[in-house]
């Protein structure tokens, strides 16, 4: 039988060995935000950042919910308020930021998740 | 001008994808735009020791379908396509004939599409003008050598695509296509969230729909074609909407030079 904690334990450690491959770290706070959780016999990966949606998926614009701090490169963009900007200072900031997808890089590679779940067996 | 970068033949899996997507997924008609897609059929003669072809419109977008002597010929098999040069290039010289070659293809005078491999820089000279607009990235890919003492790989990809609008961009017709090449339309005047709502479902039908019949000994369904399938709501509030589907597509030795 799958032991499902050592599955979401794994996953979690895989999808942190992504963010460090992609070298997201800054502060360390986007690494130790992944965490797993186990409920009706399922699991869910949960991120404690609202940020991480970000990571995930990329942006089109900047999104309300970027963290002021984080990507580094980013800071003045990422700590105003587009509304509270001029024309011009808006015409000059990132307009996107392509997903770097940490967590389906994992849960969609699927050599990756047989070794998991092969390690999970009780 | 918007280009696809770093194209001469296609060959990188994300390029691959973006043509095949311009092809199969017709752009609807949007109010107070015109389309970025115009559609036309050329012709000609081969020879025997000709295998370039350069069509005759000024930027092609992508090629719908090539045939010889009323043959179809299979994309990136038989032929592959270059569309910084608008070349045609058979990998083996198309007979000796009179008009005998016949290419149906995608142009735009300026070069612009609906669909493109995700860029952020290029992203920021956009206006509303330049949506709806579909974005592809490569999340991830892996390979795995098929045998002992082979080196034919079978790559797994999975493809984030983005289907974008801002708000107030209209569209009304929606164009559908079977695998047999019939186009149905679809009247519905949509705008923000429904309208990347619909576009989402005229993609997954366009690939679920051809990609098995055009992209045949190139991709293929890995076990599940549609990874993920959702419409992301944080971004509405800037005016932008959004929806995303993942794919799972296979290949044997995908993107490489033959």
């Amino acid at each position: 039988m799958v032991d499902l904690n050592k599955v979401g334990a794994l996953v979690v450690k895989e999808i942190k060995r992504q963010i460090l491959k992609m070298q997201l770290v800054d502060t360390g706070a986007l690494l130790s935000s992944y965490n797993y959780d186990i409920r009706g016999g399922k699991i869910f990966i949960t991120s404690t950042l609202d940020y991480a949606l970000d990571i995930e998926y990329g942006t089109f614009e900047l999104s309300s919910s970027a963290d002021k701090d984080f990507p580094k490169t980013s800071d003045q963009a990422l700590s105003m308020k587009k509304k509270d900007m001029s024309f011009t200072a808006r015409r000059s900031l990132p307009r996107g930021m392509i997903p770097f997808a940490p967590v389906r890089r994992v849960l969609f590679n699927k050599k990756l998740m047989e070794s998991i779940f092969e390690k999970s067996f009780e | 001008m918007l280009l696809i970068s770093n194209m001469v033949k296609l060959n990188e899996p994300v390029d691959i994808l973006v043509e095949f997507l311009r092809a199969e997924y017709k752009e609807p008609a949007r109010s107070s735009y015109s389309k970025r897609h115009t559609n036309t059929t050329e012709t000609f003669s081969g020879d025997d020791l000709e295998t370039e072809f350069v069509v005759s419109s000024p930027k092609l977008l992508c090629v719908n379908s090539v045939s010889v002597g009323g043959t179809d010929k299979a994309k990136y098999v038989e032929y592959d396509i270059d569309l910084r040069n608008n070349k045609i290039v058979f990998r083996t010289a198309p007979i000796t004939g009179s008009n005998n070659i016949s290419v149906d293809y995608d142009y735009n005078n300026a070069g612009q599409s609906w669909i493109y491999p995700r860029d952020p820089e290029r992203e920021q000279k956009l206006t509303k003008a330049d949506y709806p607009r579909v974005a592809v990235s490569n999340i991830n890919s892996s390979g795995d050598i098929i045998g002992m003492g082979d080196d034919t790989t079978l790559d797994s990809f999975s493809f984030q695509i983005d289907i974008v609008t801002k708000k107030g961009v209209v569209c009304t017709d929606y164009k559908y296509v079977n695998g047999s090449g019939t186009v149905s339309t679809i009247s519905e005047t949509n705008l923000n969230k429904n309208l990347v709502v619909v576009l989402k479902r005229g993609l997954r039908s366009a690939v679920k729909r051809n990609l098995r019949s055009k992209m045949r000994g190139v991709f293929f369904y890995d076990d599940q074609l549609i990874l993920e399938d959702q419409v992301l709501d944080f971004e509405s509030e800037l005016g932008v909407f959004r929806s995303i589907l993942t794919l799972g597509i296979a290949g044997f030795n995908t993107g490489e030079i033959i």
